[in-house]
């Protein structure tokens, strides 16, 4: 029916490198094209991230995202279909906090990622947090690592930094943050701005680009954030 | 071509029905042997899924659900999934939840291991190639996505998404990427077209637009004046959809005349909303969906609650799915000094004047049969605004198409964002209680 002819129907077209072109900002938009197998391969470093956690069979995922952030968050989207985890969607806007409560309530979560400042706000303020700090991974977006903290929720950090993606799940603060150093390296500017290098095979290729994010190299694969306060 | 699958869009009426009869029976029997939902409330019907034997069969024996029926399953047993589970909670890939304007969002939940996108993004597919976006081309993503990754469904067809947050206040930044990258297509909603207003004072639309081959729009009707001004100043083809009542969604084909609701995904039937009774194509009745292509979690016989009216006739496109016109939703019509008022009329008359043409508004009503028409609704901060001029003309344009004396209309007018920051996911609820 539907779903199986009309998904054989499309891949039977032209398949396309590009996952997509995506954009961060420094104050100046940074395109950047992003290829399947860039994609592929994060989905493998995401996998190894989630493994960890214990996501696996009979949990849930929930990526707070939008869709323009496909390519930092969809591989681990990707990567709890891998594990066999199940994925929940939720918006990043306060009025997407009830959708995040209501998921966190009715289905096993272990998982949380990205929950924006926004979301975290709005989930103090309407006295909807104590599910979602009951989930085993909470990983908080910088902006919402302050606000979640006051109010007595242990989270991780989970950062966009340029082009990549950098996580902790220590819920200490001050705890570096990992990234994928088969494709990046950082680099700080000396005056507190982290810097990207491409060493993996992307689509596109940066050396010491500046990303607008605060923070310092802190050792082989590991950034240390300057978080809001 | 226009057709994906021109084998199945144009199937005759003979085979829709034998496939659908086909369908039915099987969804009925797995239905009932695995979902608690269905087993419960057969049961307690007398309904033996082996009695079900025909398309009348089903028609005759097999009872009305609805959202609230899923609830109340939900809240009395704690099964979020509301009972309507064939499979196991842990099989699911994904769980989306409706946008919760109505209520606690409820599940759709989605198994699609080794396919390119997931059943709602999927339904995307027929549409964009109808709308003449072909591999290679470049799309801009969607705004929300607590449906899903749909963009999946944009490279399953060889389109490359543009990654620019499309949610409104980025509208600006937008416009560079389609200047710079030239997409075929986009989705809008009605907070982006707020915005789109204010822009047009400074950007030539007509020209930065002229790469699409189409628009899509979602969430809610558009209205013909500011359809028209999409399609007549801005060249955007505009392409509404909406939801199939759950069971997947229904579009606008080229003749922008009626939803389509494909014939192998859902089987529509439009029954009288007191009576259950099927009633006649072109008469007004309640949209009732059964969902022929969902094993994991299927509605059926979902009372939908939409008001429509329905055509099995073949469409001038050539497409023999059924087409629904949606005049409203049952329970949004309000009851003012006997006089039945649709949130449909409201919207004709507020989007008649220059400072609300975007028909952002509000009924608001503590009760359904109320003695005065009181509205919120949205302005043009962007403007000089004369907010007791405006309110005037408001007044008088409700009346006018709603047939109630002026002394009975009530506005009360906010800014346009401060009447979007009410809503929820890309919609404002158009009936709210206070």
């Amino acid at each position: 029916m539907t779903l199986q002819s009309v998904n054989e129907a499309a891949l039977r077209l032209p398949r396309q490198p590009l996952f997509g072109i995506s954009w961060w900002y420094t104050g100046e938009a940074v395109e950047f094209a992003i290829s399947h197998e860039d994609v592929a391969r994060d989905t493998e470093w995401a996998t190894s991230q989630l493994g960890a956690t214990g996501l696996g069979y009979g949990d849930v995922l929930i990526p707070v995202a939008g869709p323009f952030e496909g390519g930092w968050i969809q591989p681990f989207s990707r990567a709890a279909g891998a594990l066999r985890a199940t994925v929940a969607h939720a918006d990043r806007f306060a009025w997407d906090a009830g959708r995040v409560e209501m998921f966190t309530r009715r289905l096993p979560v272990r998982v949380l990622l990205g929950l924006p400042g926004e979301v975290a706000s709005a989930l103090v303020q309407r006295d909807l947090l104590a599910n979602v700090a009951a989930v085993p991974v909470l990983l908080a977006r910088p902006d919402a690592v302050s606000p979640l903290r006051a109010a007595g929720a242990a989270c991780g950090v989970f950062a966009l930094i340029g082009p990549a993606v950098a996580l902790t799940t220590s819920t200490s603060p001050g705890a570096p943050l990992a990234y994928d150093t088969a494709e990046w390296r950082f680099e700080d500017d000396g005056a507190g701005e982290l810097l990207v290098t491409t060493v993996g095979p992307r689509a596109t290729r940066f050396e010491r680009a500046r990303t607008g994010v605060a923070g310092r190299a802190a050792g082989d694969g590991l950034v240390e954030l300057h978080l809001p306060a | 071509m226009t057709y994906l699958e021109p084998d199945l869009e144009t199937a005759p009426a003979d085979r829709i029905e034998s496939e659908q009869t086909k369908r039915l029976l099987e969804v009925v029997q797995l239905a009932h042997e695995r979902s608690a939902f269905y087993r419960e409330a057969w049961d307690s019907a007398g309904l033996r899924p082996d009695d079900v034997t025909s398309t009348a069969d089903f028609r005759r024996l097999v009872p009305f659900m609805d959202k609230d029926a899923v609830r109340a399953f939900r809240d009395r047993t704690g099964d979020g999934f509301g009972g309507l589970l064939c499979v196991g909670p842990a099989d699911l890939t994904t769980v989306t939840s409706s946008s919760g304007t109505t209520g606690d969002p409820t599940f759709f939940s989605e198994v699609w291991p080794g396919l390119a996108c997931a059943p709602l993004p999927a339904g995307y597919l027929r549409a964009l190639w109808m709308m003449g976006a072909r591999p290679g081309d470049r799309v801009l993503c969607n705004a929300a996505i607590f449906r899903g990754w749909i963009e999946d469904a944009f490279r399953a067809l060889g389109l490359v998404p543009l990654l620019v947050d499309t949610w409104m206040g980025n509208w600006g930044e937008v416009l560079r990427v389609v200047e710079q990258h030239r997409p075929v297509y986009a989705q809008l909603m009605s907070p982006n077209l707020v915005e789109l207003e204010h822009l047009a004072a400074r950007h030539d639309l007509r020209k930065l637009f002229d790469s699409f081959k189409a628009v899509s729009f979602a969430g809610e009707p558009l209205g013909a004046r500011m359809r028209a001004r999409l399609s007549t100043e801005w060249g955007l083809d505009v392409f509404v959809y909406t939801s199939a009542g759950d069971t997947g969604l229904a579009w606008e084909c080229s003749e922008h005349d009626g939803y389509h609701l494909w014939w192998d995904e859902v089987l529509l039937e439009v029954v009288d909303p007191a009576t259950g009774q099927r009633v006649a194509e072109g008469e007004v009745g309640e949209m009732v969906v059964t969902a022929l292509d969902n094993d994991v979690a299927p509605l059926i016989r979902y009372r939908t609650g939409d008001l429509v009216r329905h055509s099995t006739a073949t469409c001038p496109c050539g497409r023999t799915s059924p087409r629904v016109w949606v005049l409203g939703r049952g329970g949004d019509e309000t009851v003012v000094a006997g006089r039945a008022v649709l949130p449909q009329e409201v919207w004709t008359a507020v989007e008649r004047v220059d400072e609300t043409q975007t028909g952002l508004f509000q009924i608001i009503r503590p009760t359904r049969e109320v003695e005065r028409l009181r509205l919120r609704v949205g302005y043009d901060a962007s403007r000089e605004v004369d907010l007791d001029g405006l309110a005037g003309r408001l007044a008088a344009s409700v009346a006018d198409v709603v047939r109630l004396p002026v002394e009975l209309v009530d506005i009360a007018l906010e800014t346009e964002e401060a009447l979007l920051r009410r809503g929820s996911a890309a919609k404002v609820p158009r009936v709210a209680k206070s």
